[in-house]
């Protein structure tokens, strides 16, 4: 009776402590999936939650904003690996019906997409988390070092892309096609 | 300021430089040695820059403070969240994310039955129909779907198409570079800059006529925009360039909330007809435009 109140009590208390993080993990999640549907990065801040509510460290006093992170970004690398085991995670479903937002999606948006998630997470985690460099070794849980030199390599190549979309694409473009004298039909 | 005694400036204090983690001291010894080395110095102010626009971009937390399935008891979420979430996760780990984007999808959209009747007849393959066909197409596109995975060739080239249609179709006076009096030279001067015949269609029997075209820039090189229009003033958008043919050679739908565009290929172009938000309309004219590829 008394353990069964004294975990209810923790409990509550849990939740209290993850609530004031909720909202930076959507918008962490919603940034790191980048999915058509806003449903993915939902059921991953659910179920980070849902996680965090049992995990033993919480209870042990550890820092409820970090291992939210964490476990927010394992989850997601998961999701990556088994949505597309062939492929590297940048290279996502080659056909899908693109919505509203992709018309207007940003450059930055699009210079995110095209770097693995590996990277885009660093990237993410300083930009828009703000957190400090022992945080971020923390959550993706390599040495801090090893953390600098990901975040290194994932916003040199987010400079690549972000200042070199028009140089890429004029590299890109296909060779031109034989000219023909054109002339105009009509077709019924 | 002693420039002998200064500790050499390595990636972390560039990187904390960039994101206001350096103190005011080594900010300053940072900045002095920014200034002798033009290269590294541009490198971090693009950093600066990507932070900016990254915040700007997608920094709005969003506003429900607990996910609604969670502000239950606490005893209850550990129990009942569980198992529908782990079936979303088994979902997704298994499934190709086309099927998955489907599932959410049919979760939000029903009765697309004659989105299918419309495929169908235009002799795709199921396959395709089953992952990319069914929400857009009658049903206007969700608000909630967020943003692409990685855009492939021809949803770039779709996006390019409804930009373009966006653009110049809005023109009440010059929407078009050449009108379709002048035909002959439009042809001429679009298929010398396209390097390859440029067929003009006839959408009379739609009631649409042809008011002429132009020359667009796309990812897959220079495209021809033609544009017509129906007696209520509605405007469609033919675009077309010429490219080798996508792996999937069948017709797909993208669309903004006011522009749609279906997007098929033959041998050696890809088109893209944008109007309405309207996916079985549009590939009702897209037929007109060209008969359906004999599929199988």
């Amino acid at each position: 009776m008394e353990v069964g109140l004294l975990s209810t009590v923790r409990s509550v208390s849990l939740r209290d402590a993850i609530t004031p993080f909720v909202a930076g993990l959507r918008r962490y999640a919603r940034a790191l999936v980048m999915e058509p549907d806003a449903c993915i990065a939902e059921d991953l801040v659910q179920q980070t939650v849902a996680r965090a509510l049992k995990d033993e460290r919480l209870r042990r006093g550890g820092n409820v904003r970090l291992i939210l992170y964490s476990t927010l970004t394992s989850l997601n690398r998961s999701r990556v690996r088994g949505a597309s085991p062939a492929r590297p995670p940048s290279s996502a479903a080659p056909f899908v019906a693109h919505s509203p937002e992709t018309v207007s999606l940003s450059r930055i948006e699009r210079s995110l997409l095209a770097l693995p998630s590996d990277l885009r997470e660093v990237v993410l985690l300083a930009a828009l988390e703000r957190m400090t460099y022992e945080e971020m070794a923390d959550v993706i849980e390599v040495p801090t070092a090893t953390m600098l030199a990901r975040l290194s390599r994932a916003r040199d190549e987010l400079r690549v892309h972000f200042n070199g979309t028009i140089a890429q694409l004029s590299a890109a473009r296909r060779p031109s096609q034989p000219r023909a004298s054109g002339h105009l039909r009509l077709v019924k | 300021m002693n420039g002998l005694a200064r500790k050499p400036i390595g990636e972390a204090d560039l990187h904390a430089f960039a994101d206001g983690f350096a103190t005011a001291e080594r900010r300053a010894e940072i900045i002095a040695f920014l200034e002798s080395e033009p290269e590294v110095a541009r490198r971090v102010a693009d950093w600066c820059t990507q932070n900016e626009a990254i915040r700007r971009a997608l920094g709005k937390a969003m506003a429900e403070p607990f996910p609604a399935a969670l502000a239950a008891t606490p005893s209850r979420v550990t129990c009942d969240a569980q198992e529908p979430l782990k079936a979303v996760v088994h979902a997704s780990r298994h499934a190709p994310a086309s099927d998955r984007i489907e599932r959410t999808r049919q979760r939000r959209s029903a009765g697309l039955t004659s989105v299918v009747g419309a495929a169908i007849l235009f002799g795709l393959a199921t396959g395709w129909i089953g992952a990319h066909a069914l929400a857009p197409w009658g049903a206007p596109p969700p608000r909630t779907m967020l943003r692409s995975g990685a855009l492939d060739p021809v949803g770039t080239f779709a996006v390019r198409a409804i930009e373009a249609h966006e653009t110049f179709a809005s023109d009440p006076l010059y929407p078009v570079e050449i009108s379709a009096q002048d035909k002959p030279r439009l042809g001429q001067w679009l298929a010398a800059r396209l390097g390859a015949d440029v067929i003009v269609p006839d959408l009379g029997r739609a009631g649409y006529s042809l008011l002429g075209g132009r020359l667009i820039a796309t990812n897959l090189g220079p495209a021809v925009l033609l544009l017509f229009e129906n007696g209520g003033g509605e405007r469609l958008g033919l675009t077309f360039a010429r490219t080798a043919p996508p792996d999937d050679r069948l017709l797909r739908y993208q669309g903004t909330a006011t522009i749609g565009t279906v997007v098929w290929s033959d041998a050696n172009h890809l088109f893209a007809l944008s109007g309405p938000p309207d996916g079985a309309r549009l590939a009702a004219l897209a037929r007109r435009v060209f008969p359906p590829p004999e599929q199988d």
